[in-house]
């Protein structure tokens, strides 16, 4: 009944944006939707630990 | 969600106070300080938790808890308390918060669906006031957006880009830190390669001279764990060995050189020409800023709005004008390239010239302890600390234009001081007799051993420098996705908007032919433009009257609540929002009303008594739902009662055996009630330049008409119909009989004089069924409202009433 509230379409878009340019990879992609599933995309600390992480494998 | 029983105690300036409107339209009316707006504050309160009018610029000090309650009572006694009706549930739903717990909106049902409405309601989206509407119209892109974003419930997602922000700027900062460390390990490397400027090609090919007197294969990647892969252990090479004099003269060389005259008076040189250039920079706290805003005004010029509107504070500008000022800002910031070029020059070449010697130290010292030579090691250590001391100084005094740097003379000393090239020797000549030369091999494996350590360092700081930069750029693309997905969506949402307002806003001023209107999102705040007679898009405030923004607020409103709340939320209180709509378009507002938003609930509060009546003349309420507030006294608070039917207001006029009150009030509410009459059948009336029709005139056009219409419609009825019509046209005429003839009474007892004093109470009350009689004639039986005309074009088609129960076919 309720519609989906505009703060979230506008999430589930950025997120689906990044998802088919392949921004990042499958798990930093995870890591951010675990995030703003629990209300921490705000969470600086944690973005820089998600961001920096990325490929750390590869490099 | 409508409102069917409403219940104030101790609120703003209430005491206490029971409304019922049922789910229907309702009309608070009353005069300035009548309590009225204490009525929405409540419901505020209810919805939210706060009061709106109690928040916001120049309310400092201004409290829920010690300005919520009224003014005679603490938190404990105030509460609100409704019942109201919610979409798929059958019965209302009893909900209340009180003061003393403001944050618990408390609800009598458990089911789920009604918490998720709540929460709808808690944005307030169903309450506009006028501050609401200038918050809207008249203010600034940025606060617009603010106000309009704070509806739309996404202050979340701005919260979002903060944060994504902040990290960006923390990961830029981590990079340029990153790049810092790189250049050093670089210098680290060429202490060691003896090259002025860092060749990956040249450490490669020196790397592959001493594999190869080490029998090793050449190498073709710098990497740290390349310099000795596949070397094998050689006898008379010792792989511990630190204490090499080949090494500690190459690191003396280095330190030579930095001592040479040549290079001190270059170094030297450098270092004056930088802080003089620091010392003019800082004097000049414009030619600063101009340093500092270049880049911003760069980017600045880049975000600029088409209309010209500063990207940043909002600020509006006539077109092109702040283009024009930023291009010759610029221009001025750029005079300062030259000067940033040379500074950056410069301190490239010093910090290359300090960190060779620096790195050559920390390589010297160590050894000279190792081997017991203490002579001149504290000239050493302290020329190090101090040359280290230049370099930081340098930094800073770069980083924010502020002059650091020491004197000539001390520079002088820090670079070459007087007794370091007579200890330098003397460390030379020790280290020469002290330790025996090594083999080719031996220094060619503590070459390698330390180019190994410095590559690692350049690995490292390689590999934090890429780290940081594709962390930067993740950021930058995180908040970038976020930026065009908000937009895209805002536009989306905004297109929606902006149609149904141009829609609505056209019923409303039909007179502006086809007005166009424009809701675009920018970078910071969200532009709103309408159309100014088709001359182009403007700001509602720079050429509409204050009248027409009020309409445009409304309908903004209007259509940003449909869009957020259809079917959930069908409560709009209107909070005293037409002060400057002029009377015929506040008609067309009614109308709006009607037509358009039907399945709505208005609670509307004015002091307008046309705006009341016109919401009554257009059945947008009924007169059983008007609240009239009156006589608020700091005692009692505000006092309301349902406006009384005219013959109520008679009767309690007889009893009292007042009988020209009694007159007084047939009178008036007669003139009130034909005036609809009039409206509904539109008869030919009398033209009055101040609009006051006598009640005589009006009871005249209204029958003359009515009595026109039902025999119009008589030969075109069907057969029950034709009965109905016959019947009501008796009974009009004998009405009539009996009221024209009584009309003479009405007037005589108001314009009271004594030749009429001896009129009874039983005299008057003849007269008075009489009119009513009549004035039932001209409503429906069932609904009671008066009947209508249905027309199409000009033409009158059917006469009808609001439940349908009555529909006359006309010729």
């Amino acid at each position: 009944m309720i519609k989906e509230s505009l703060a979230e379409r506008i999430v589930k878009e950025m997120f689906d944006t990044l998802e088919k340019k392949s921004t990042f990879n499958e798990k930093t992609l995870q890591e951010l939707k675990r995030l703003w599933e629990t209300r921490k995309l705000t969470n600086e600390k944690a973005l820089i630990i998600i961001l920096s992480s990325e490929n750390e494998e590869d490099l | 969600m409508k409102l069917i029983e409403l219940e104030i105690k101790n609120i703003r300036g209430i005491k206490h106070l029971c409304l019922g409107p049922n789910g229907k339209n309702m009309v608070i009316f009353g005069p300035n300080g009548s309590g009225k707006s204490s009525v929405v504050d409540a419901l505020d309160f209810l919805f939210t938790g706060k009061i709106d009018r109690l928040t916001g610029e120049g309310t400092t000090g201004i409290t829920l808890r010690d300005h919520g309650c009224n003014i005679d009572c603490n938190g404990e006694e105030a509460e609100v308390r409704a019942s109201i009706k919610l979409p798929g549930i059958q019965s209302p739903v009893k909900i209340w918060r009180k003061m003393s717990n403001q944050n618990k909106l408390i609800s009598g049902s458990q089911d789920q669906r009604i918490d998720e409405i709540l929460v709808i309601a808690g944005r307030r989206e169903n309450i506009l006031t006028r501050k609401d509407i200038l918050k809207y119209i008249a203010s600034t892109a940025q606060s617009r957006a603010e106000e309009i974003h704070k509806l739309l419930d996404i202050s979340e997602i701005e919260d979002i880009r903060k944060a994504f922000v902040a990290v960006l700027n923390r990961l830029k900062e981590k990079h340029r830190t990153a790049i810092n460390q790189l250049t050093k390990a670089k210098e680290s490397v060429n202490a060691t390669t003896q090259e002025k400027t860092f060749s990956e090609s040249n450490v490669i090919n020196l790397i592959n001279e001493n594999r190869l007197a080490l029998g090793g294969s050449p190498i073709s990647k710098l990497a740290f764990d390349e310099i000795k892969n596949g070397l094998l252990q050689l006898e008379n090479v010792a792989i511990n060995q630190q204490i090499n004099p080949v090494l500690a003269g190459r690191d003396i060389k280095n330190l030579y050189n930095t001592l040479s005259d040549v290079n001190r008076e270059k170094l030297f040189k450098d270092v004056e020409q930088l802080r003089e250039l620091i010392t003019n920079i800082s004097s000049k706290p414009e030619l600063v800023n101009l340093l500092k805003q270049h880049d911003l005004i760069k980017m600045g010029l880049e975000l600029l709005e088409p209309d010209g509107k500063c990207p940043l504070c909002d600020t509006e500008w006539a077109p092109g004008e702040l283009k024009k000022y930023l291009d010759n800002k610029l221009k001025l910031a750029a005079s300062t390239r030259e000067t940033r070029d040379k500074i950056d020059s410069l301190s490239r070449s010093i910090k290359n010239s300090l960190i060779v010697p620096i790195e050559s130290l920390e390589k010297l010292v160590p050894l000279m302890k190792a081997i017991e030579l203490t002579e001149g090691i504290d000239t050493l250590l302290e020329w190090k600390e101090n040359l280290q001391g230049l370099l930081d100084s340098i930094e800073t005094s770069i980083a924010d234009y502020r002059e650091q740097i020491c004197d000539n003379e001390t520079v002088m000393n820090i670079i070459a001081p007087s007794e370091v090239l007579q200890k330098l020797e003397l460390v030379e000549s020790n280290i020469k007799s002290k330790i025996p030369k090594p083999t080719n091999q031996q220094t060619a494996w503590d070459t390698l051993t330390r180019l190994e350590e410095n590559v690692k360092r350049l690995n490292d700081a390689e590999l934090e420098f890429k780290r940081t930069e594709e962390a930067a750029g993740r950021a930058s693309a995180l908040l970038n996705t976020l930026m065009e997905s908000r937009n895209r969506v805002l536009e989306e949402v905004y297109k929606e908007i902006e149609d149904r307002f141009v829609s609505l806003y056209r019923k409303l001023h039909d007179d502006e032919g086809k007005l166009r209107a424009k809701l675009e999102p920018t970078k910071s705040g969200l532009n709103f433009r309408v159309d100014f007679h088709n001359r182009g898009l403007y700001p509602p405030c720079a050429l509409h009257s204050e009248g027409h923004q009020d309409s445009m607020g409304l309908c903004l409103y209007f259509a940003l609540s449909e869009y957020l709340t259809a079917g959930v939320l069908d409560l709009i209180i209107l909070d005293d929002v037409v002060m400057s709509i002029d009377a015929d378009h506040r008609r067309k507002l009614c109308d709006l009303m009607q037509e358009e938003f039907s399945g709505k609930q208005f609670i509307i509060t004015t002091h307008d008594r046309i705006w009341k009546q016109q919401l009554l003349n257009t059945r947008v309420v009924n007169s059983e739902n008007i609240w009239e507030f009156y006589n608020w006294k700091i005692e009692i608070g505000a006092t309301a009662n349902k406006v009384k039917d005219m013959w109520e207001k008679i009767d309690e006029s007889l009893e009292s055996n007042n009988v020209s009150l009694a007159a007084y009030y047939l009178r008036r509410g007669g003139e009130e009630f034909l005036g609809r009459v009039c409206n509904e059948l539109a008869p030919s009336v009398v033209y009055r330049s101040d609009a006051k029709w006598n009640f005589g005139e009006l009871l005249d056009s209204a029958i003359r008409e009515f009595k026109c219409l039902i025999s119009d419609a008589i030969p075109v009825a069907d057969k029950d119909t034709c009965v109905e019509l016959q019947k009501r046209k008796e009974i009009i005429d004998d009405a009539v009989r009996v009221a024209k003839i009584d009309q003479w009474a009405i007037n005589r007892n108001i314009h009271w004089n004594e030749m009429w004093a001896d009129f009874s109470v039983n005299d008057f009350k003849p007269v008075v069924e009489a009119f009513k009689r009549l004035f039932n004639s001209f409503t429906c039986e069932k609904c009671g409202e008066i009947l209508q005309i249905c027309k199409v074009g000009s033409k009158k088609r059917r006469i009808t009433c609001k439940c349908n129960a009555i529909d006359w076919k006309l010729p």
